[in-house]
């Protein structure tokens, strides 16, 4: 899975957004499809514990990202079905085609650990992975494990490469771009949240979830590598060993499921947000006419 | 209050106040920054030793909570203080 990287892709997809579309997408919308995900699901991957029973996922791979198991909810398929429901419903194109490009984002992004997603579903339940690192969510082991094993292999880099092309679109955090992009495509939003909070809060709250983005990556990672101080094979470490190779980090069995040859992912993956992309492009225009006429 | 102002602002140095209508006067674009830096310092440092401040509810609101409150808190003590 990834970390801080869902975090900052929402304002990268928010900062990318198709010339015709700038101004016009819903920020929330894209926040909430890519939040939809693992709201959906995450909750039982680590389980909880009560009077020394715990209660959680007996397959946490399985659970999050396999069929059966909640696997869809990271699935292009749920994207649209729930983007057409908020369309049916709320008639908005802001808020439809922002949460679609959200819940895209996440479920293609998730391609890189060594589980991955199942993009084709309900066409085929296997899944598709990079496997660029390892997914380490266990039941033993917890998030504190599997934070360890993501900020020491390329997840870390993941987060990294996120948060630059966040930062070289550096324009989307300031106070101009949510003034004349953020705000007049949620105006019903925002000028709720005005009634009750100062317009620096409001801006803080735009940037909140970068802010927990960073915070979360730093103090997940000095965590790891800093304090905390894991036996291994036998031996005490200070924190835990990097290792930045392929399926990484070695210290860690590497969770999977069935899936397709990973030399295809990344090609299918791309052509798949392209695809999005395409298709959402396509339907801009009906969409802003179905709007207008429904108002 | 009104919704906020969608016009393009100019430019304004770290020092010249914020100049929003619902802020202190005595707040600059730099305290301002500097309350950011503030919140993402302390956020670090007591989540690195209570995790469970890792969430994605506790984390936003830490960074609205010292954006919005520590200005009205101090702006308050202010008052208070005058003769």
């Amino acid at each position: 899975m990834s970390w801080a990287a869902h975090q900052f892709e929402i304002y990268a997809v928010q900062a990318h957004l198709p010339k015709k579309m700038k101004g016009k997408v819903s920020f929330w919308g894209i926040w909430l499809g890519d939040f939809t995900p693992d709201f959906l699901s995450k909750f039982w991957v680590y389980g909880i514990t009560i009077g020394g029973h715990h209660y959680g996922a007996a397959s946490p791979q399985r659970w999050h990202r396999g069929w059966p198991g909640m696997g869809f909810t990271h699935t292009l398929f749920l994207g649209v079905v729930i983007g057409a429901a908020l369309w049916a419903w709320k008639r908005s194109r802001a808020l439809t085609v922002g949460y679609i490009l959200g819940f895209a984002a996440h479920a293609l992004t998730d391609v890189n650990d060594s589980v991955g997603t199942m993009l084709l579903f309900p066409f085929t339940t296997l899944n598709w992975t990079v496997q660029t690192w390892a997914y380490a969510a266990t039941k033993s082991g917890g998030k504190y494990l599997d934070a360890a094993a993501y900020y020491s292999s390329l997840g870390l880099v993941m987060d990294l490469f996120w948060l630059v092309v966040v930062l070289f679109s550096w324009r989307v955090l300031t106070r101009e771009y949510w003034r004349t992009q953020i705000v007049p495509a949620d105006p019903h939003i925002w000028s709720w949240l005005a009634q009750r909070m100062p317009e620096r809060a409001m801006l803080a709250l735009y940037r909140a979830t970068f802010f927990y983005g960073v915070c979360r990556m730093l103090a997940w990672a000095g965590w790891a590598h800093v304090l905390a101080r894991p036996v291994i094979d036998g031996v005490e470490h200070m924190g835990y060993p990097f290792d930045l190779s392929w399926t990484g980090p070695w210290w860690l069995s590497a969770r999977s499921l069935p899936h397709v040859p990973p030399v295809i992912v990344l090609p299918v993956t791309l052509g798949l947000l392209a695809l999005v992309y395409w298709a959402l492009s396509r339907l801009w225009e009906p969409m802003g006419r179905a709007q207008r006429r429904g108002s | 209050m009104s919704p906020p102002d969608p016009s393009p602002r100019e430019r304004q140095s770290w020092s010249a106040p914020t100049g929003r209508a619902d802020d202190p006067r005595w707040l600059t674009h730099g305290l301002e920054l500097g309350l950011y830096l503030l919140a993402g310092l302390t956020y670090v440092g007591v989540a690195m030793y209570h995790k469970f401040l890792l969430n994605w509810i506790i984390g936003p609101m830490w960074l609205v909570g010292w954006v919005w409150l520590a200005p009205a808190a101090i702006e308050r003590l202010r008052r208070r203080d005058e003769p």
